[in-house]
């Protein structure tokens, strides 16, 4: 595997910011009530991540280590800003359920950890490709919890995806007919699942190193 | 010299009677009672016949005053300052309801007309708007913000009380800055879209000021908070407050107020949650679950439990 | 020194960069936003028309505005004025007293694009009624099928179980409720968030004026028959035929509403807001209809 692969591969299981970092779980248990919701607000991070990854690492040399904190967030607020005109013109109806999510990307504290932590240090392409990984492994975890939830909450699976991917006919679209479970739309739900995918990524790790990894921080 | 005394004498006579008449106009009074009844208080003594007569007092929802509400009943109590009025239907006491009341007429004389504006009170309309913040709406249990502080910070008692109150701190004073910026430089500027920037800029600006300031003033209290100051940037909450409070088109004692709930409730489920942390380490937690996945569904058991508080309204 | 001015030098740089980023993102997107935002009305509007997924409206089909306004008259009176479009693509402004009596009408000075925004229309109506105040109240649909009125839609709002819900209805010309859409709410997700679910709202179609007079909400489970009727998703999934659908509703027109499980406030909250909005109208329309009639108004509807 090449370096960038490894990268890839890295932000979306080994080092998931949602189940293995533990950053910014705000959004994984708020926002994930659909999937729709969960890839939407995804896909607004990765571009958050991808554009601000790529503005430190060109401009690197300039920002003076002294107040490279205020000068990421700057950078990171400007994207968020940008995506937050834009988003509501790819799909209304959408964005209003997340909106406040999006705003709130400013203080994901992924964004910023991957800046400090690998942007500011890297070349222009490594830095793009882990800003990407490290978004689809955000996505890929809003998607996982959103997905479990909407099945078991709502008994539906994908709905309301026209309004990402047009498709009029929601060939996707599974209904269980049995009477779903309310409490996994509630927001009590979302905590539920996602301490529980938890568990089953430290089992998984388990089971392949037989040890039990230290995830008692939250930072 | 007569002729003064005399003039003076009419000038006080009419300030007098235009007193009274205007009296009723200036110093009545209006509430809601319960949600059915409107409670009046007037200033002079109201005859019983006059407003028995349901003409007399004409009802309307403010936005609108062609549609008008007729009470089921009218009472006067027995001082005669106070007249309630009943309705069939329950009221909408979140709106305003003007009562006209056209010539008041008391001790049999007519004293002129008066229009009542009936509306929740405005410490009701903020006590409402803290129990929402802090208890019905917790930031932490059924909105998901500031989760990354909450399940870090929340595992002894002590970090966990300095942590939310060193949060509800800098929460206000901050929400109510960037409230203050938002009114009057990027409104009136058409600078909206900025506003993302402005606020987090200012609450960077306000952790770095109360750290600089504590560090200076008070080095026994920055040794015990000065660790947490710094988190508080990546908390959502203190960004959240001044975003919703700019959507929700507050006032500036409603987002000191807001913000003031905001900070005591995630204080609070702080608070909690350090303490079921803290017996949960002598606890024997499957392997698996050990640390952040057991802190979860304690997480959501709370949030099944702060649901109990929605639609909680005390007044 | 050298540092600080570094220092300040690359803030600002950065500071400037953001904001020309933003402001020409902003230019590029506000009347994109605003235009969608529009959209969405009006796919709301067609959608509650009956028009909307695959049902393409008539060629003729119009749909007009009228702005609702309260007038603070100089003299200390109200009086409602209602902004009404006409035939020769003009816009007159009719007023009539608190009673329901006509007062007058008068032209407006204003094109289509200023009547869009609040802001511009506002304005109009000040400029033709010199000395009084203006407050904006509402506005509604007619829509029109050639010359004659196909249905109405009817903007409302009602105190839910949190916040205010927004909501639409539409109404035919007898005033029979023909839709109900909820625009915006912050109900409990699971809970009262159901009152936007199809076998909700579609209890309300049908519903005669007087009717709504005397609707109730009750506490009783949804007759399952009942619910395949109502959600367009079960009709199809059943196999239910047209006639059968309309049996099923004919039979249980005359109920009440059934309220939503463990949402009783939000279900009641809705029913008030329906009502409330549809009895309001049928008292302005016939007051307006009158109006129009006696001053001899050349509406376009």
């Amino acid at each position: 595997m090449g370096r960038n692969t490894t990268l890839l591969w890295n932000g979306l299981i080994p080092e998931n910011p949602i189940f293995r970092l533990a950053l910014s779980m705000c959004p994984a248990v708020a926002v994930t009530t659909t999937v729709a919701n969960g890839f939407f607000l995804g896909v607004a991070v990765i571009f958050v991540q991808v554009m601000s990854s790529a503005t430190v690492s060109i401009f690197k040399k300039l920002i003076h280590p002294r107040i490279r904190i205020p000068a990421y967030v700057l950078v990171i607020a400007t994207w968020v800003s940008v995506i937050d005109m834009v988003l509501p013109v790819v799909s209304l109806e959408t964005y209003k359920n997340v909106e406040l999510f999006v705003k709130l990307i400013v203080v994901f504290a992924i964004i910023i950890s991957r800046l400090e932590l690998f942007a500011s240090k890297e070349p222009f392409v490594p830095s793009v490709v882990d800003g990407f990984g490290m978004g689809v492994g955000f996505t890929f975890g809003l998607c996982l919890t959103g997905a479990i939830r909407e099945l078991l909450g709502s008994g539906t699976l994908l709905a309301g995806t026209r309004y990402v991917i047009d498709l009029a006919a929601n060939p996707f679209l599974v209904s269980l007919g049995v009477q779903p479970l309310l409490v996994m739309i509630l927001p009590a739900g979302g905590f539920f699942v996602i301490g529980f995918i938890m568990a089953t990524f430290n089992w998984v790790e388990y089971k392949i190193t037989g040890k039990i990894p230290a995830s008692g921080g939250g930072h | 010299m007569r002729t003064t005394a005399v003039l003076g004498l009419l000038v006080l006579l009419c300030a007098v009677a235009v007193g009274s008449a205007f009296g009723a106009v200036t110093t009545g009074s209006a509430s809601f009672k319960g949600d059915k009844g409107i409670e009046l208080t007037f200033s002079v003594p109201v005859d019983d016949a006059w407003a028995k007569k349901p003409e007399n007092l004409v009802v309307y929802e403010k936005p609108d005053p062609d549609i008008r509400i007729s009470p089921a009943s009218i009472a006067v109590a027995p001082n005669r300052t106070k007249v309630t009025l009943t309705f069939k239907d329950a009221l909408n006491t979140a709106g305003e309801y003007v009562v006209e009341a056209k010539d008041v007429s008391s001790e049999g004389k007519v004293v002129g007309s008066t229009e009542f504006l009936v509306k929740k009170g405005h410490f009701q309309v903020l006590f409402g708007l803290f129990l929402g913040a802090s208890l019905i709406a917790n930031y932490v249990f059924t909105k998901f913000l500031g989760l990354c502080i909450f399940f870090g910070v929340s595992q002894k008692k002590d970090t966990a009380v300095g942590m939310g109150a060193t949060f509800t701190l800098v929460m206000v004073l901050s929400a109510v800055f960037c409230w203050a910026l938002f009114t009057y430089v990027l409104t009136p500027l058409h600078l909206d879209f900025l506003q993302i920037i402005v606020f987090i800029g200012t609450v960077a600006i306000f952790v770095q000021f109360a750290d600089t300031v504590l560090r200076k003033v008070n080095p026994y209290l920055f040794k015990k908070l000065g660790v947490y100051l710094v988190l508080i940037v990546t908390n959502c909450i203190i960004l959240a407050v001044p975003l919703e409070n700019v959507l929700k088109k507050h006032g500036a004692a409603e987002s000191l107020i807001f913000a003031l709930g905001a900070g005591l409730g995630f204080a609070l489920a702080l608070f909690l949650m350090a303490c079921v942390r803290e017996k949960l380490e002598v606890c024997r937690v499957p392997a698996v679950f050990k640390g952040l996945p057991i802190a979860f569904v304690v997480a959501g058991l709370f949030a099944l439990a702060f649901l109990g508080f929605s639609g909680l309204v005390i007044f | 020194m050298n540092d600080i001015l570094k220092i300040t030098a690359s803030l600002t740089g950065i500071c400037v960069a953001a904001a020309l980023i933003l402001g020409g993102v902003f230019a590029k997107t506000d009347a994109a936003r605003k235009d969608i935002e529009r959209q969405e009305k009006d796919h709301t509007i067609q959608n509650l028309l009956g028009f909307g997924h695959g049902h393409t409206p008539p060629a003729d089909l119009k749909v007009h505005q009228v702005h609702r306004y309260v007038i603070d008259q100089p003299d200390g009176t109200k009086v409602l004025g209602y902004v009404l479009p006409t035939k020769e693509g003009t816009y007159v402004l009719a007023t009539i007293d608190l009673m329901g009596k006509p007062q007058k009408v008068v032209p407006l000075q204003a094109d289509a694009a200023k009547m869009l925004e609040e802001g511009s229309r506002t304005q109009a109506v000040v400029a033709a009624l010199p000395g009084s105040r203006a407050t904006y109240a509402e506005t509604f649909f007619v829509a029109n099928k050639g010359s004659e009125r196909l249905a109405y839609v009817l903007p409302g709002v009602t105190q839910g179980f949190k916040t205010y819900i927004q909501l639409m209805v539409s109404v035919d010309p007898a005033l029979t409720v023909t839709g109900v859409a909820v625009i915006k709410s912050e109900e409990d997700p699971g809970l009262g968030d159901e009152i936007k679910k199809d076998f909700f709202k579609n209890q309300f179609k049908g519903k005669t004026k007087d009717a709504l007079k005397e609707l109730k909400v009750i506490k009783e489970p949804l007759p399952e028959e009942y619910r395949d009727a109502l959600e367009p998703d079960r009709i199809k999934k059943k196999n239910l035929s047209g006639e059968k659908v309309t049996e099923i509703k004919s039979k249980h027109i005359k109920d009440d509403i059934y309220a939503l499980t463990g949402a009783t406030i939000s279900s009641r909250a809705l029913t008030r807001g329906v009502v409330e909005t549809v009895t309001k109208f049928a008292y302005r329309l016939a007051i307006l209809d009158k109006a129009i009639k006696q001053d001899n108004i050349p509406v376009s509807f």
